[in-house]
């Protein structure tokens, strides 16, 4: 081996290295769009996305940067520059986009069943996150109390009552439809009977049914 | 007839889904069931100590299934009453939250209608959507919720805003006129309803 077989060595390895490191970037954004549709279409809260988000954020702020560097130099030369800033800026735009959706979304749930995420799924969420709903029930508290809650007889206080055979829990409702995509062969059982899931066929099913191979991976919510 | 007065405050309620603004806080309404549920408390309190006194004596058995059947009701009023209050009050508390996020700035005559608490309440959680949206900078999270398509629109100019500094130098946005200007830069403008897109 002499100096220009390392070089090319070399050369390859880190030419390698950057193709990788722009397959795992685009590998982000589809994973990102997956992420946001899931968390759109099933009615129950996922697990955080930390790691992706953390990553996109990074580059994020990479592109903002570069855009504020490049804007500033605009008169200079400027026609070369202009379409690459565009099309930075709208892919910019489309994964804040992403971001902001699936964030937005999955607030809405949380807001929604803050009870319930509180007791039983406080693990789903980023310690962003756990922070906003503590605080967001402990203000609604403050207003139920305040406009009428603690005049009432101290036996109906509480606010997460089970007592008399109805729950005033709201919860997700895991049996709506969800459209599934599946991945890999699969058979699940609904009501007793089998139902036969095939590769790259679509299904609309209970999520009830699938939320088990959602988590695995072997079938994907649309 | 015990039920009554909330009955009216989900009627409120539900016509308040169909209105854009929230109306006025039902103040006498709600303090008129919270003291309905008070008396009804009473009379529980009332029946079970009537029940365990007779306990020990001996009376006609048909009585006493009447009695039991008035506590019930009486029990199952009370939490009807509370569940009305609290359907009434999340419902005013989701839209206040809603008002927030849409980061307009929210009329005199809205704030008008909402009770004391209320208006603490709203304050409150503005402070603590903004520390959230301070959290994840790289992103403005109150920004529009409609997928992207152009990074530069065309807007019309609704109502006459002033200057305006973009990355692309300064627009001065008088009424009528139009403009071909980045989304990001506008887009608190369009949502508060200064800038129509085209």
């Amino acid at each position: 081996m002499d100096f220009d077989d390392i070089l090319r060595d070399f050369e390859s390895g880190s030419r390698g290295s950057v193709r990788n490191d722009e397959i795992e970037r685009a590998e982000d954004v589809a994973k990102l769009t997956q992420a946001w549709i899931m968390e759109r279409t099933i009615p129950e809260l996922l697990p955080y996305e930390e790691e992706l988000i953390d990553r996109l954020l990074g580059r994020i702020r990479k592109q903002i940067e570069f855009i504020e560097l490049n804007s500033l130099e605009l008169q200079k030369h400027e026609k070369q520059i202009k379409l690459l800033l565009v099309i930075v800026e709208s892919e910019l735009d489309r994964v804040q986009f992403l971001i902001r959706s699936y964030t937005r979304t999955r607030l809405l749930k949380i807001d929604k069943y803050a009870v319930h995420t509180r007791m039983n799924e406080i693990h789903k969420l980023s310690s962003n996150e756990i922070t906003y709903m503590e605080r967001h029930l402990q203000l609604l508290m403050e207003l139920y109390n305040n406009q009428f809650l603690k005049n009432l007889p101290e036996a109906l206080q509480a606010i997460d009552e089970t007592a008399g055979g109805v729950s005033m829990i709201d919860q997700p409702d895991l049996n709506q439809p969800v459209f599934v995509k599946v991945l890999n062969d699969n058979s699940i059982e609904i009501d007793d009977e089998e139902v036969e899931l095939t590769k790259d066929g679509i299904y609309v099913l209970r999520y009830k049914a699938v939320s088990d191979l959602i988590r695995i991976g072997d079938v994907i919510a649309l | 007839m015990y039920g009554d007065l909330a009955h009216k405050l989900v009627l409120d309620a539900k016509r308040t889904q169909t209105l854009d603004k929230l109306p006025l806080y039902q103040d006498t309404l709600v303090r008129s069931i919270v003291r309905e549920t008070r008396d009804l408390q009473k009379e529980a309190d009332y029946l079970t100590l009537r029940q365990q006194t007779q306990q020990s004596q001996v009376g006609s058995q048909d009585d006493d299934k009447v009695k039991q059947g008035q506590l019930f009701v009486t029990h199952i009023c009370m939490r009807r009453n509370k569940r009305c209050l609290l359907a009434y009050q999340r419902l005013r508390s989701t839209r206040l939250d809603e008002l927030v996020w849409s980061n307009v700035e929210i009329p005199k005559s809205q704030l008008d209608n909402l009770s004391h608490n209320e208006q603490d309440y709203l304050r409150k959680y503005s402070e603590l959507v903004s520390e959230f949206k301070g959290s994840l900078s790289e992103i403005d999270l109150s920004g529009s919720l409609e997928p992207p398509s152009n990074v530069f629109i065309d807007v019309r100019v609704l109502k006459d805003a002033g200057e305006i500094q973009t990355e692309y130098g300064v627009f001065n946005l008088t009424k009528d006129s139009q403009f071909f200007v980045r989304q990001a830069d506008v887009e608190r403008l369009i949502q508060q309803g200064y800038l129509k897109k085209l």
